[in-house]
């Protein structure tokens, strides 16, 4: 009966069906179908699936937005269950996304922040425009493992460069896990720069946070 | 985006009376100065309708009337049958048609990159890779095989292609005898005369030698086959400052003439015979005389053809897509892609020379074919042009999003990528970083290996066994006679 259903969310998320997701999973919690499971093995895993075929370009950019939508919504109806239980709401840990200083492009940061949502990730989304000194503020208070710093000039990705050198003079370099991601970024820069891990698109971010963070 | 449903038309290079003119005046020089018809039979058919014939020289003045008689014959909507009907060409009005062209020597090989000789084998193989390339529509005899009976090549390539694409076939014949096997082969795979009438399996081709002449073979395969009702390509290719006046109007108006003398004679032979207006006209290189095959002016003058052949309302065999470039690289590309715009534009019914060729006719590759495919198809999102509809419009979709928002995560948005935007299945849109990881390929190389692909993988719905056999007996049987 629980398979069934599991396959049922998958199926709803995979053809982008955020009302037909959302009555899965209230279906689910009525029938006693394991909260944790149902995210793990039915939205996790969909959304899995999905990343893999978007990344083969087999996918379109909005279907992965869609399906991304739908598993949100299931998330939605199944965390409260999970906070009654007293588990916590969010399986895996916890990730700070940014547009650095100067930047006010937030387009691949948002889908990062979605997908990561529906991938069972908490997701602290500082939006654009942000100085370095109020994103590690933020990252401290939050005790958030992973931060993901967005740019997509020329003239703001020194930021990064600048935050991870903050992080250094601060002693807390160990503490975080910094990913950067943006149009002119590429692998070779992460590196100079001494990042932790390099995104080229969001599945690639959730990939890095499954990494650093664990599923 | 339908590949059977193209339409040009958009682009007019002559305003109305700029064609009138170029076409009145090419009936002048029909009438005045004449066209020579290296042919006696010809000559009687002429004499007898009331042209003025003059045995001496063999040119033939074509009066006015008997001219514009001729090209009210001509059908103004000519069907070119393919072995599947999905695939069939519509030869009218603005439809857009691509296809290959026509007669390279050379093949570069695609497994040692060799430039050789073509042969019977490779010939086959470019018919099936056209076979699978969506934006190809239609065979043209291109590679020459060296390894068969050069008397018979015609016969040969046609036999290739019927063999491996269900796509629609066109052979220029190399003899009078040559053009006639054709469309016998043409009926075999049609089942029989009358269903060749109903569904024409080929279209065979004729030009002119510039300036003004038709020679022997070419006038005895126009008749033999006006007789028949087969569909011809009728057309010339002078070029201008060597075979054809320097202006562009005045090879036009070389054009208008040779073509009509044809059409005339076809439809003194046989009213009624479908008929595409040709064109092949270019210019010379007049620091070498070397054919300019990727001159940008090819596109014009066929652009302004198309124009004058549908104010006679006769469809058209047009040209474009060629280069002058010894390897696949930015100059074929910039060549090919200017021609095939201009002329798609226009509305080039049935456009060859469009995929495979580059070095001035002389040499085809599999990769340029696979790389033209890309260009042809973003030619064809080109012709697709703008919707506007409410759908389209997207007021609800702007509302839905409102200010500072994106449109990624709509419904809307996903509905209308196809229907909207060309996908390039070969160009590469990815970062420096993935194409890196990719191995770093240059576009012949991707278009190599997508080349091998499809041979490797694409199969052509055989001919029934019983066809098979009759166009081998008509090979057999040319092999003895000719």
């Amino acid at each position: 009966m629980s398979e069934q259903l599991l396959e049922q969310l998958r199926d709803a998320i995979i053809g982008l069906d955020e009302t037909g997701a959302k009555e899965i999973a209230r279906r689910g919690l009525a029938e006693g179908v394991d909260p944790l499971g149902m995210i793990q093995h039915g939205i996790k895993a969909a959304m899995d699936d999905i990343g893999r075929r978007f990344s083969a370009e087999e996918l379109f950019l909005p279907e992965l937005m869609l399906s991304a939508n739908a598993a949100d919504a299931a998330v939605g109806v199944i965390e409260p269950a999970l906070i009654k239980a007293g588990t916590t709401s969010k399986t895996a840990g916890k990730v700070l996304l940014a547009t650095v200083e100067g930047d006010l492009h937030d387009i691949g940061k948002n889908i990062l922040a979605l997908l990561l949502k529906s991938s069972g990730f908490e997701v602290l989304d500082l939006g654009v425009d942000q100085k370095n000194d109020a994103i590690l503020e933020a990252a401290g208070s939050n005790e958030v493992g992973m931060i993901g710093l967005s740019a997509l000039l020329t003239t703001t990705m020194h930021r990064m460069k600048e935050f991870v050198e903050l992080l250094q003079e601060r002693g807390v370099r160990d503490r975080f896990k910094v990913v950067v991601g943006g149009a002119p970024i590429t692998r070779e820069f992460s590196d100079s720069i001494g990042a932790d891990g390099y995104g080229a698109d969001a599945v690639m971010g959730v990939e890095l946070a499954t990494k650093f963070l664990g599923a | 985006m339908d590949p059977y449903n193209l339409k040009g038309g958009q682009l007019k290079i002559l305003d109305g009376s700029e064609v009138e003119e170029i076409f009145q005046r090419g009936l002048d020089v029909l009438e005045d100065v004449g066209c020579y018809f290296e042919h006696d039979e010809a000559l009687d058919m002429f004499e007898k309708h009331g042209a003025a014939v003059d045995r001496s020289d063999g040119i033939v003045r074509i009066p006015r009337k008997m001219a514009t008689d001729a090209i009210d014959l001509c059908p103004p909507s000519v069907l070119l049958a393919a072995r599947d009907p999905d695939k069939d060409i519509l030869a009218e009005g603005d439809r857009v048609y691509f296809g290959p062209g026509t007669l390279p020597v050379k093949v570069r090989d695609l497994e040692t990159g060799e430039i050789r000789n073509g042969t019977l084998k490779d010939v086959e193989q470019f018919a099936r890779l056209i076979d699978a390339l969506e934006f190809i529509h239609f065979w043209k005899g291109m590679l020459t095989p060296f390894d068969v009976n050069q008397k018979i090549v015609d016969l040969h390539m046609a036999n290739a292609a019927f063999n491996n694409t269900v796509k629609q076939i066109s052979q220029s014949p190399f003899s009078t005898a040559g053009a006639i096997d054709l469309w016998r082969m043409g009926v075999a795979v049609a089942g029989g005369a009358e269903a060749f009438r109903q569904r024409p399996m080929i279209i065979i081709n004729m030009l002119a030698v510039s300036p003004l002449q038709w020679t022997n073979e070419n006038i005895g395969a126009i008749m033999a086959l006006s007789e028949r009702r087969c569909p011809i390509i009728v057309g010339s290719e002078p070029q201008g400052g060597t075979t054809g006046p320097a202006p562009l109007a005045g090879q036009l108006v070389l054009n208008v003439a040779e073509t009509v003398a044809g059409i005339t004679l076809a439809q003194l032979v046989g009213p009624g015979t479908p008929i595409l207006w040709g064109n092949v006209g270019s210019i010379s290189d007049m620091r070498t005389g070397q054919f300019g095959s990727g001159a940008v002016e090819l596109g014009l003058i066929n652009a302004a053809m198309n124009q004058i052949a549908k104010f006679c309302k006769i469809p058209t065999y047009s040209t474009a897509g060629m280069s002058d470039s010894k390897v696949s690289d930015a100059q074929s590309g910039v060549e090919k892609s200017l021609q095939v715009l201009t002329v798609a534009l226009a509305g080039g019914n049935y456009i060859h020379d469009a995929a495979g060729m580059i070095e001035t006719c002389l040499l085809v590759t599999h990769e340029q074919f696979v790389i033209d495919n890309e260009m042809l198809g973003m030619v064809a999102r080109v012709l697709d042009g703008i919707r506007v509809t409410p759908e389209t419009l997207s007021i609800e979709a702007i509302r839905q999003v409102g200010p500072r928002k994106n449109f990624m995560g709509l419904r809307h948005t996903l509905d209308n990528i196809r229907p909207e935007h060309y996908l390039p299945r070969l160009f590469d849109r990815s970062t420096r970083e993935a194409w890196e990881a990719k191995g770093a390929k240059d576009i012949q190389e991707t278009a190599r290996e997508k080349a091998r692909h499809i041979l490797a993988t694409h199969e052509v719905e055989p001919l029934p066994a019983e066809v098979r056999e009759e166009l081998d007996a008509i090979i057999k049987e040319a092999e003895a006679s000719y």
